[in-house]
């Protein structure tokens, strides 16, 4: 719904009512989804600069170039709303929405990860219906279109019971000479729908997804896309030729907001203006109204921009694969936006007034109550090694199997490592590897917005750190709750300087994400609201394939080093938060010097050829990364902890649980170990803590010993305790 | 030689098979659907994997309607060879040029995930020199292997299984059965020995780098016979 100072803006400069058409069309153009009215203003903390950086934030995919002429396009986008009211064809448009995107500019799909957020898995059989059908639709929908699903994360906390997170990332490759961009530039020329008829579905849904949901979202389900992967994957096809044949002048996808959206993004980024014909327009009901045309959410359609040199050989191309498609208008120069049906204007609006013309709404900060908390007390526990298996078997911590072994991994043939480990690595076909990572850490940025998020930052850089990937630049898909709530808006603006900070520090520019704010409702009149959770989705580039760091112990007998220092804050730790429910405190800060020094540390051991296997320590703590390295291999490790200076000074619960971040875990051989030790003495706080050995068993002093079967036993089953009969 | 390469609507595998192909200097084409008289000229076919006409009505069903698929019997019949990989091996037995079904997972999941095969038969040139025990992808939604017990009988009387899933060790276990496919079959090939269908997937498995090249041996076999 418009706001009466949005209507009054438009009355402003229109000089006259809008009629309906057009109202359809703001509703769904300055809505926050398409407008990003109360996020934009915050976008200038972000670092968005390097050479490689070919095409920044603004259009469907960011677009880096590796060096030689092959670029890599990045994209990652929320279909929350829409997951929670109806998870399979929520997700799997989800999936196809993002895989168009990057399409846009010409690149072709290579790799998905996800990020997805349920409510507890334990108590909620709502969470595991969601769960279930979420991984079903993405699962579906990515596996048929053939690109491989090789990473993400999934997170479960009460917090997400009534507003689940489905995140979908998507990376391509195009060559620099084949990029086509989201604009028209050209008057004169044509514009082209092609792919899926339009139907009514997805009507208003970007408007659907800017409010809350309440518990009669059910009535929505109208809003929510339904989608057709065979229609995809033929898109793809056939988008990827036009590309080849440089047959196109500017490419968009549908989505948000439909051909409006469409149209006039491309026409105003042009500095032009276009003419459509909606009875041009393929229709799959015929009782659609004009205005449901242009805002229809249909899936799998794209608008190609096609200089009237082209238009034939694109016309046949279309023709021979059989797809439906319409020359429904062209690009004028007269910077207006206006569409006809059987001779009838439908609308006539100026594209900088639909596009950019939204007043910035006020939007007001107030850090939250609930941050007075005082610091966790850990509650009394009788047996450590009870609580390690507990926190072992919880769903944030164990295998995620059976969720990643429905995504079909290893399609295109070019997936190195899959699904599983710190990051996902593929091998493009110039020989280079990239290394993904999609991560967040929602309970850290619940407690504190600013350091939590530039933690997860921080994490998703580890993750490819610990791969032997130099990161280059990520997107970011930001989830929040009302901005209209001062203390919602609030974590999202404290996020935002987090994340910004980190870019900055690190040299690592954004390229591209998305805003998902009303990620809050009111059930039963009780105000339910998603924990802050701003999804990093990292790309890192791996030079020399020999480089690649493996994440599990490799030989028995080698010398197990921890880089990095445990300050033994459980505040918002798993341990805490799993096993006995408590959520609170303050976190660790963001510490730019320590992260700085252990990256290095870990980089010039690689260089060196010293590391056998690196792991970062991130959720669960240093316990659950040693067990995560034996797993694999079943070599055991056995701790020699009397040298450790923070074992020493710490309870053991504190050393072996804490989430302090800018930690790693790392195999040297025997023989290395001198030299590695000099290598970063005196440059980083680092402490040998034992060594691998033969028998499968964790063994800590004389005080704990955990048997590698028993641990994997609970960590296999963390998800399919509550998914399997 | 000429090998051709089936790319039907959402075909999603032929790239890399042809690139497992040009790994080793021959040059797969893609045969479209309505290219049935491009067959002829072909010394062996691959009916590459991924989601036919989306998998709708079932997998392979449409598939086997088409133009090209009803070339194949006489392809089968002239001696030439034919691999079906994942929804290929599905093309193949509704196309009945292989016996018997494949039917939903037992898990009623899709399954991705590395596994273990061996080699039951031995009379096809196609399953010569292959690693004792094969590590390779699986990715698919209906994989489970069915027919009845005469059917059964005779797949294994005419030495007709290809391949079995198995443990690390080589051993034919139930828990080394992904999806519950009867006697493990994880593949077939036909009495003559120039039919192999198969539903993990080789071309996976082609290149160190992707964990296993133990695949690759097939495609190997192939263009071997094709040379002789």
């Amino acid at each position: 719904m418009l706001t009466t100072e949005e209507y009054s803006k438009i009355l402003d400069v229109l000089e006259r009512e809008p009629n309906k058409g057009e109202v359809a069309v703001f509703e769904a153009m300055w809505s926050e989804h398409c407008s990003y009215k109360s996020s934009k203003r915050w976008f200038h903390l972000f670092n968005v600069k390097a050479p490689y950086i070919e095409l920044g934030i603004g259009e469907g995919a960011g677009l880096i170039n590796l060096g030689d002429d092959l670029l890599v396009g990045l994209g990652l986008e929320s279909h929350n709303h829409p997951s929670a009211i109806s998870p399979y064809d929520g997700a799997a448009t989800g999936v196809g929405g993002i895989i168009r995107d990057i399409l846009s500019q010409g690149c072709k799909p290579i790799a998905i990860l996800d990020a997805i957020r349920f409510g507890n898995l334990e108590e909620s059989q709502h969470s595991q219906y969601l769960l279930e059908n979420v991984v079903r639709g993405i699962s579906f929908y990515g596996n048929c279109c053939g690109i491989p699903t090789v990473g993400g994360e999934v997170e479960f906390a009460p917090q997400f019971e009534h507003n689940c997170l489905v995140n979908a990332m998507c990376v391509g490759v195009v060559q620099k000479n084949k990029v086509v961009r989201s604009m028209a530039t050209k008057p004169g020329s044509f514009l082209v729908l092609y792919g899926a008829r339009t139907g009514k579905d997805g009507i208003h849904g970007v408007s659907f997804a800017s409010k809350d949901l309440s518990d009669k979202s059910d009535r929505d389900r109208p809003a929510v896309q339904i989608g057709d992967p065979l229609m995809e994957k033929i898109l793809i096809d056939v988008t990827l030729e036009l590309v080849e044949k440089e047959l196109l002048d500017g490419l968009q996808d549908l989505g948000g907001g439909g051909l409006s959206c469409a149209v006039s993004e491309m026409a105003h980024k042009g500095n032009t203006g276009a003419i459509i014909r909606l009875e041009d327009i393929h229709l799959r009901e015929d009782d659609m109204e004009p205005w449901e045309i242009l805002v229809s959410e249909s899936q799998e359609r794209m608008l190609a921009v096609v200089e009237s040199d082209k238009l034939d050989e694109v016309v046949s191309i279309l023709n021979r694969q059989d797809l439906t498609y319409g020359v429904i208008g062209e690009v004028t120069d007269n910077t207006h936006c206006i569409a006809y049906f059987r001779g009838e204007k439908i609308i006539d609006l100026p594209v900088e007034l639909i596009v950019d013309g939204f007043p910035e709404p006020e939007r007001i900060t107030e850090k939250p109550d609930y941050l007075k908390e005082e610091d966790s007390i850990v509650p009394n526990f009788e047996d450590l090694n009870q609580e390690i298996i507990k926190l072992l078997s919880s769903p944030n911590i164990g295998s995620k199997a059976w969720v990643y072994q429905q995504y079909d991994q290893h399609v295109q043939t070019q997936t190195v490592v899959p699904a599983g480990s710190d990051s996902a690595v593929l091998r493009l076909d110039n020989g280079k590897h990239i290394a993904l990572s999609l991560d967040c850490n929602s309970f850290m940025v619940y407690l504190d917005p600013y350091n939590g998020t530039a933690n997860s930052a921080a994490e998703a850089m580890r993750n490819l750190i610990a791969t032997g990937a130099k990161p280059v630049a990520f997107v970011d898909c930001l989830n929040f709750g009302n901005p209209e709530h001062p203390d919602s808006y609030w974590q999202f603006v404290e996020s935002i300087k987090g994340l910004g900070q980190f870019s900055h520090d690190f040299g690592i520019p954004v390229v591209g994400g998305n805003v998902s704010l009303y990620n809050e409702s009111y059930i039963n009149g009780k105000r339910e609201r998603i924990n802050p959770s701003p999804t990093i989705g990292m790309i890192g580039i791996i030079e020399n394939p020999e480089k690649l760091i493996k994440n599990s112990f490799q030989e028995k007998g080698t010398f197990v080093v921890n880089i990095g220092e445990c300050d033994g804050n459980l505040n918002g730790s798993e341990f805490l938060r799993n096993n006995f429910g408590i959520l609170q405190g303050k976190i660790s800060h963001y510490d730019r010097q320590k992260e700085e020094s252990s990256r290095k540390a870990i980089e010039s051991l690689n260089q060196a050829g010293y590391l056998k296997s690196c792991h970062d320590i991130s959720n669960g703590g240093l316990i659950t990364v040693l067990a995560e390295m034996t797993f694999e291999n079943e070599i055991g490790v056995k701790l020699d902890l009397l040298e450790t200076d923070s074992f020493n000074k710490l309870k053991p619960e504190e050393f072996l649980f804490a989430e302090t971040p800018s930690r790693y875990v790392v195999e040297i051989h025997s023989e290395h170990i001198e030299s590695a030790i000099k290598m970063i003495e005196g440059n980083v706080s680092f402490s040998i803590i034992g060594k691998t050995v033969a028998e499968p068993k964790i063994e800590i002093e004389n005080f704990l010993i955990l048997e590698i079967k028993q641990l994997k036993n609970a960590w296999d089953k963390a998800i399919p305790q509550y998914m399997e009969d | 030689m000429r090998i051709g390469v089936t790319k039907f609507p959402g075909t999603n595998n032929e790239q890399d098979v042809i690139r497992a192909l040009n790994s080793l200097n021959v040059k797969g084409e893609l045969i479209y659907p309505w290219e049935n008289k491009k067959l002829e000229d072909l010394n062996a076919l691959v009916i590459a994997g991924g989601f036919s006409y989306g998998d709708y009505l079932r997998p392979g069903g449409i598939a086997a309607q088409s133009p090209v698929a009803e070339k194949l019997i006489d392809f089968e019949e002239s001696g030439k060879f034919i691999i079906g990989i994942c929804n290929g091996f599905q093309i193949l037995c509704e196309t009945k040029i292989l016996p018997g079904v494949l039917t939903t997972n037992l898990s009623t999941k899709f399954i991705c995930k590395w596994i273990n095969i061996k080699t039951e038969s031995t009379h096809s040139p196609l399953l010569q020199n292959l690693a004792p025990i094969i590590r390779i992808p699986i990715a698919h939604y209906e994989g489970r292997y069915y027919d009845d017990s005469n059917g059964i009988k005779k797949i294994i009387s005419d030495d007709s299984v290809a391949f079995c899933y198995c443990d690390e060790y080589g051993e034919i276990t139930q828990e080394s059965n992904p999806n519950g496919s009867l006697e493990n079959i994880a593949g077939l090939v036909n009495a003559k020995g120039n039919i192999l269908g198969m539903m993990p997937h080789p071309e996976r498995a082609s290149f160190s780098y992707l964990g296993s090249n133990l695949g690759r041996q097939i495609f190997v076999n192939l263009i071997e016979e094709i040379k002789c």
